[in-house]
């Protein structure tokens, strides 16, 4: 990437980095709500039952059940929140491209149903390791997924997959129809282009009209690529 | 005092049947929605003292179900719930013509006493 683009660059990841910790705090603070709401729940129940009411006992052990549900998901949350703020943390590093995927996966979940979509992973079995920018990977990804959630549809579903090359691996993002060329799909199919160009390697959109996945080709390693 | 009728309309399922159960223990007549669209019916078919909306939806989103229905009811006051990291969503909603908003988690005695406070005012 030229110089005179790095600034535009160093402000669009802080601006990724805000959007996926906005997101994952309103989903933590959901959980709080929950949390909230069925504990007070159980606590109404036991002033009922003090008041002389029955108590159901089975009723208060699948709100404690709902209650450890909700804890269970928040430990998820901040792993996934945890896992992302350290994935900044050193330029380059060696990581396994599906578990990567998947965590740029889950982070995404939240936005893509606000924008009505679904999104699905076909990883294989084995692992892929490669010596890149972990950060900067999720961000590409994630610019792909706004890429497609700017196109009109109606089979909302994005596909994520990826596959070892015989340089590298390879991350196929997919809509489930032709992406539509409107200013927000060219302009975020641009902006990971360079991404892509940043860590080495190089992205390519399907054609018009054709229902080909968005390709990213990554090197091992990004000091292999085509920087 | 008379008995509130009340929708709560929050994408989160089992967050918002929760509430509406804490409500009705509380004697308020209270219904959930999970969708702005079909809340938005509801809203037009029945004749609710008060609506709490979540800003945060998909498909028709909070901010956008507040404006529909200051249009088509405005005799229905609309109280929104946000973020706790989002209140100048909150404010923004009140400038676009909602009642009040609270934000999450929240506590039920607030949330019954301003439900109570935006009824009153439409019935005054």
């Amino acid at each position: 990437m030229s110089r005179d683009l790095e600034p535009l660059l160093s402000e669009a990841r802080l601006a990724f980095f805000g959007k996926i910790t906005a997101s994952l705090s309103h989903e933590l603070n959901n959980v709080l709500s929950y949390i909230n709401e069925l504990s007070g729940l159980t606590g109404d129940l036991l002033a009922a039952g003090a008041q002389g009411r029955p108590v159901n006992t089975e009723k208060l052990q699948r709100l404690a059940e709902r209650i450890g549900g909700q804890v269970h998901r928040g430990e998820v949350l901040i792993k996934r929140l945890n896992r992302f703020s350290h994935s900044a943390d050193v330029p380059r590093k060696t990581f396994d491209l599906g578990k990567l995927l998947e965590d740029i996966m889950g982070l995404a979940q939240r936005p893509a149903t606000m924008k009505g979509f679904e999104l699905t992973a076909s990883f294989p079995d084995e692992s892929i390791n490669i010596h890149s920018d972990p950060f900067g990977l999720q961000h590409l990804v994630f610019t792909c997924f706004e890429a497609i959630w700017e196109s009109p549809a109606v089979r909302k579903t994005v596909s994520v997959s990826c596959r070892r090359e015989e340089k590298g691996a390879s991350v196929l993002v997919g809509a489930a129809e032709p992406l539509a060329r409107n200013d927000g799909v060219i302009s975020r199919l641009r902006f990971a282009a360079r991404l892509a160009g940043d860590l080495g390697g190089r992205m390519t959109e399907p054609a018009e009209q054709s229902p080909d996945p968005i390709t990213i080709w990554l090197p091992s390693s990004t000091e292999d690529g085509e920087r | 005092m008379e008995r509130l009728r009340v929708l709560l309309v929050d994408d989160e399922e089992e967050l918002v049947s929760t509430m509406v159960e804490r409500l009705r223990l509380r004697d308020i007549e209270a219904d959930a929605e999970t969708d702005g669209y079909r809340a938005l019916d509801r809203v037009m078919a029945s004749d609710y003292d008060v609506v709490l909306v979540d800003v945060k939806m998909p498909g028709l989103g909070g901010m956008e179900l507040l404006g529909e229905i200051r249009k088509e009811r405005p005799d229905v006051p609309v109280i929104l719930l946000t973020g706790h990291t989002a209140e100048q969503e909150g404010v923004e909603g009140m400038r676009i013509g909602a009642f009040d908003y609270l934000m999450k988690p929240i506590n039920i005695d607030d949330l019954i006493l301003r439900m109570r406070d935006a009824a009153g005012r439409r019935q005054g």
